[in-house]
């Protein structure tokens, strides 16, 4: 088979890319080498010189080649080329530009793009500030640079190893695709169209929360870079202030990066939470731990020279285990455990050889130069501030390495297969899987870690570094702990009259929190005297201690309002998996549930989504008068051909003290997929009927009545086109109660082929009722069963046929019908009839006279309220007489059939979640502190302020 | 400090669970967890309207026993989709009581098919 030119495709911004991604490569490696030499010939002034220039050129351009391939991708993303494997895999004709930098990141290689992106900007910001630890620190982000531009690379070094996987790769060329038919085609471009943004991934969150999260993965590399620069030149303990601004700029854009996907988990997700110790999240949270202990003990060795082995270890223990999440997510080995992790690429092994290089280059620098680390040869003493700040640094690193533990445990399953393999022995009893409940496992043991967290972060304040004079010191320090203490037993108390703790754990924790509130808030008025700009710590370690009450106070009292409280009170304990989490709630009609009465309102399509309105009347404590009233809106997402759901989303009712949290878990076929409505529909026990109009109907113990035919229908589920032919029926049902029921069923036959028939349902009386393709037979009647009657008229005349009065009122010389398609040649008139019905009601009908290559042709028009069909069969030039027919057909006569079922379940209903989530903005304040805390103190470091 | 880290890394691994089967659940007292996989053929039970907690089906063990289970939440999303089952509880007569439940979906992202615009018939 011979090469196929394909048409239309755009190879060169490819071209283009391509070549940026191994320029970009080269450049990284030869700008790691250039400073490597730039330190290493630091006595020769002049060469440095050189080497660093060659070093700082090698960035600039890799910088500037990877500004240009984002702009590039992007540009082809714009552009909708879908000849590009990334382009079609993320974007789709109908996804919004505003979603464009979403599915930009949406998959590995964008993603990998916004990493290097900000490890450039970075980078030139580093260039610029660092001052003479330039070359020492640009070598090692040069060759992080170097590792992630070979991921993206897409070199085929044999013909089986690929490294990297280029965004630029062809849709046609990609794996598994080369041998699908449609590229045998060689204008397949213009059948395609991309898969899209998957919908889970289209709100505003995807476009803030993976920038942040990159920034804060990107930053971490700095505090490490500078952890190696001091070790390499020797410099022990000059790094550490210049590195200390970068690290807290970090542990705060990490921090928050972490904490908008909890919120965005919170907000837009099903989870019912804002934390799942999900893998992921974990892999995150992981390296924020190690560099906040780091940023501790750099602070400690800055002001005592203790730590700096610890400081060291800590950075690149945190730039390590950004690597490591990397690895998790990216290469597939959570598979089962998480929720989101990215789909397979085959990049496993070069992950792995990513974090191997810098472990192992970590470690051989440590045990090289460790030893020449000066330590001071007086111990920390048991009353300093650098003691018990670095025993809060060893807390967190604990804290990490059980979080870390649970989380690896499918890497550690693997290794053990692999060793399995190696020694020729079946080990899958050894395997062992992730706990029952993680959710329980990980809150168990972070408990003590935050109660020993909220104490060392309260009393250590107090202390002072090299504390000499503790005698001294000792009394003032005492009575401030006094203070604290009794001030934190009376504030504990109080907040546990709202917040109803029960238990040692959970009473020590509440008290440990507090403690470190109250404490921190102390020091900030009596010892730094209300300056906030000194304040960077009180304010993070104030909001620790309100983050953990926020998790507290939502989670020990977080409970299930949506359950029928009559039913269910006092009879199962909270744990019991028999305790009710959904209520049924049936449109219209009201329920009581925790307090509220909950009353589903109505469904509407907006979009992609199916919006569900929810009222909730709060009662008084009698149940009698409303106190509040509120509306939530959860609603469900459907794929972009709407033919199935994807996920439902939630909606809250957000107070200053509590948030009322609700989803949708479940709902009627018709509103899930196609698939399913059609099953059910095809379960249904269908009978026919006929009936005409004003006629009753009996089936089983029902009536029914056809009241009105509707020819311009109406239906929740249809959308009219112009060219449609639709009729609807208006029908009553009613059982022996008498009460009558309306339903407005539609039939649509759409572009003279596709037939739609849109049921309605009475769920009242179990019923649903369909419409048939011969009803619209009987709407507009079959020629061969009409008897014409021929009227010689003129123009201006008034005449009747059968009880109609009809005039002749002019000409259309340019008609439009439904039947009718102008083409060159035609001549066409319509004669224009005004027709009065025997009530007086005014129609008008306009039937056509054709002539089409000498032949004549009549276009009929037909008036379906009357049953009136007229033609205009000639027009005679002398007399200027016109030959007109009518034929008249009796709806009052006519049987329309209909079919019903009355074994149809209630499609009226929804299944609904509702959670109520106390003191959760605790949570939310505490991290923004927390993460303000750090940007403060990295200003102050920086003396902007 | 090591052996307090020890200490916790090891109470913390006691709570790592293995998976187990409907045979050995008989004999347990305590939850356990169970693999499986759908039973695709027997009944599966959601009626919202007469209890909206109530959710009942069979799988087949990693043994190839079949048993039914039942939980007591919303019928999951693409429950029939799903390849694998993990649910925790206990055996209560001939009927595993789930307290939760865990499943692996094939991703519907992943298929590699390509969509043909659909005002296009080939």
């Amino acid at each position: 088979m011979g090469e196929i030119e394909y048409i239309g495709e755009h190879l060169f911004p490819g071209q283009i890319g391509q070549f940026l991604i191994v320029l970009a490569f080269s450049s990284a490696l030869f700008s790691a080498i250039s400073y490597f030499f730039a330190v290493k010939n630091q006595d020769h002034p002049l060469e440095a010189a050189t080497w660093r220039k060659m070093g700082q050129g090698g960035f600039i351009l890799l910088a500037v080649s990877s500004f240009v391939i984002i702009g590039t991708l992007f540009y082809i993303m714009v552009q909708k080329y879908y000849e590009y494997e990334y382009v079609w895999s993320h974007v789709s004709d109908q996804l919004p530009f505003r979603y464009l930098f979403s599915a930009f990141w949406e998959g590995q290689q964008g993603s990998f793009l916004l990493w290097i992106f900000w490890h450039s900007v970075l980078g030139l910001i580093l260039m610029r500030v660092s001052g003479r630890w330039e070359p020492s620190t640009m070598a090692t982000l040069a060759l992080v640079q170097a590792f992630l531009f070979s991921m993206i690379l897409g070199l085929h070094i044999t013909p089986d190893f690929k490294l990297g996987a280029t965004p630029f790769s062809l849709l046609r060329e990609s794996e598994g695709m080369t041998q699908l038919p449609i590229f045998n085609n060689a204008n397949y471009l213009s059948m395609i169209e991309g898969k899209g943004l998957n919908p889970l991934l289209q709100n505003y969150w995807m476009t803030i929360h993976p920038p942040t999260l990159f920034l804060g993965f990107a930053s971490v590399t700095i505090p490490f870079c500078y952890a190696v620069a001091g070790l390499w030149e020797g410099k022990y303990q000059e790094w550490l202030k210049p590195v200390l601004p970068w690290a807290l700029f970090s542990g705060a854009i990490l921090g928050t990066g972490i904490v908008m996907g909890g919120a965005w988990a919170y907000e837009a997700l099903s989870f019912g939470g804002y934390w799942a110790w999900d893998p992921v999240e974990n892999a995150s949270l992981v390296p924020w731990l190690i560099l906040i202990a780091g940023i501790h003990t750099n602070m400690v060795a800055k002001s005592t020279k203790h730590g700096i082995k610890a400081t060291y270890t800590f950075y690149a223990l945190s730039f390590f285990f950004i690597l490591y999440s990397t690895f998790l997510t990216r290469s597939g080995i959570l598979g089962d455990s998480s929720v989101h992790a990215f789909t397979e690429m085959g990049l496993e092994w070069q992950l792995v050889i990513f974090m191997a290089s810098f472990g192992v280059l970590s470690l051989i620098q440590y045990f090289s130069k460790g030893r020449h680390i000066p330590v001071p040869e007086k111990e920390e003493s048991f009353t300093s501030r650098e003691f018990w700040m670095f025993i809060g640094s060893l807390v967190l690193l604990f804290s990490s390495g059980l979080i870390t533990f649970t989380t690896s445990l499918p890497v550690l399953n693997k290794l053990m297969t692999f060793y399995g393999d190696l020694v020729g022995q079946d080990v899958s009893d050894w395997h062992m899987a992730t706990p029952e409940d993680p959710i329980a496992h990980y809150n168990r043991f972070q408990l003590w870690i935050a109660v020993l967290i909220g104490i060392l972060s309260g009393f250590t304040q107090f202390l002072i570094y090299k504390e000499k004079r503790w005698d001294q010191h000792k009394r003032k320090f005492w009575r401030n702990m006094l203070v604290c203490v009794s001030i934190s037993v009376a504030v504990s108390f109080l907040t546990n009259l709202w917040m109803k703790a029960e238990g040692f754990a959970y009473l020590l924790l509440l008290f440990t929190t507090v403690f470190a509130v109250v404490s921190n808030l102390m020091y900030l008025g009596s010892v730094l005297k209300m300056k906030v700009k000194s304040a960077a710590s009180v304010i993070s370690h104030v909001g620790f201690g309100l983050m953990i009450l926020g998790v507290m106070s939502s989670g020990i009292n977080k409970t299930f309002i949506s359950n029928n409280s009559f039913a269910m009170r006092g009879i199962f304990s909270p744990e019991d998996e028999r305790i009710q989490k959904n209520v049924y709630l049936i449109k219209g009609e009201p329920l009581p549930m925790g307090g509220y009465m909950a009353t589903y309102l109505s469904d509407t399509m907006i979009d992609n989504n199916r919006h569900y309105r929810i009222q909730f009347d709060k009662l008084d404590e009698d149940k009698k008068a409303i106190v509040e009233t509120f509306q939530l809106e959860p609603y469900i997402t459907y794929n972009k051909e709407l033919t199935e759901m994807v996920n439902p989303n939630p909606s809250t009712r957000r107070y200053l003290h509590k948030d009322i949290f609700s989803h949708i878990t479940a709902a009627p076929p018709k509103h899930i997929s196609v698939e399913a409505a059609r099953e059910e529909d095809d379960s249904l026990n269908y009978q026919s009927y006929s009936l005409s109009l004003g006629d009753t109907l009996q089936v089983e113990d029902l009536f029914f009545s056809l009241e009105e035919l509707i020819l311009q229908p109406t239906h929740p589920e249809y959308k009219p086109d112009d060219d449609d032919l639709a009729y609807g029926a208006r029908l009553a049902g009613w059982d022996s109660t008498g009460r009558r029921y309306h339903t407005n069923p539609v039939l649509a036959i759409k572009e003279q082929r596709y037939i739609f028939s849109f049921y309605d349902d009475i769920p009242e009386l179990g019923v649903r009722i369909r419409l048939t393709e011969e009803g619209l037979n009987k709407l507009y009647p079959l020629e061969q069963t009409l008897s014409y009657e021929s009227y010689h008229q003129k123009l201006g005349d008034r005449f009747t046929v059968g009880d109609h009065k009809v005039t002749i009122s002019g000409f259309d010389r340019n008609p439009e019908h439904r039947n009718y398609q102008p083409e060159d040649g035609d001549i066409a008139v319509a004669v224009i009839l005004d027709i009065v019905s025997p009530s007086g009601e005014p129609f008008q009908v306009r039937p056509i006279f054709l002539i089409r290559e000498n032949r004549t042709y009549m276009i009929k028009d037909y008036q379906p309220t009357l049953g009136l069909s007229s033609k205009f069969a000639s027009i005679d030039p002398a007399t200027e007489t016109l030959e007109l027919l009518f034929a008249q057909n009796d709806m009052e006569e006519v049987l329309f059939p209909v079919e019903i079922a009355t074994d149809a379940p209630r499609d009226d209903f929804i299944v609904l979640e509702a959670i109520v989530f106390p003191g959760i903005n605790f949570f939310w304040l505490g991290c923004v502190l927390m993460m303000g805390g750090m940007l403060l103190g990295m200003l102050r470091r920086m003396n902007w302020i | 400090m090591i052996g307090v880290a020890v200490t916790l890394l090891v109470s913390a691994s006691k709570d790592m669970s293995s998976y187990a089967t409907f045979s050995q659940a008989m004999q347990s007292s305590s939850a356990v967890k169970v693999v499986g996989t759908l039973s695709k053929d027997k009944e599966m039970y959601y009626n919202p309207a007469e209890d909206p907690n109530y959710f009942s089906f069979y799988i087949q063990d990693m043994d190839g026993e079949v048993k039914k289970v039942v939980l007591h939440e919303a019928k999951p999303q693409d429950f029939e989709l799903s390849e694998q089952i993990v649910v925790t509880g206990k055996m209560r007569d001939d009927t595993f009581m789930a307290s939760s439940l865990l499943m692996k979906c094939p991703s519907k992202y992943k298929d590699e098919e390509i969509s043909v615009r659909s005002d296009i018939s080939i």
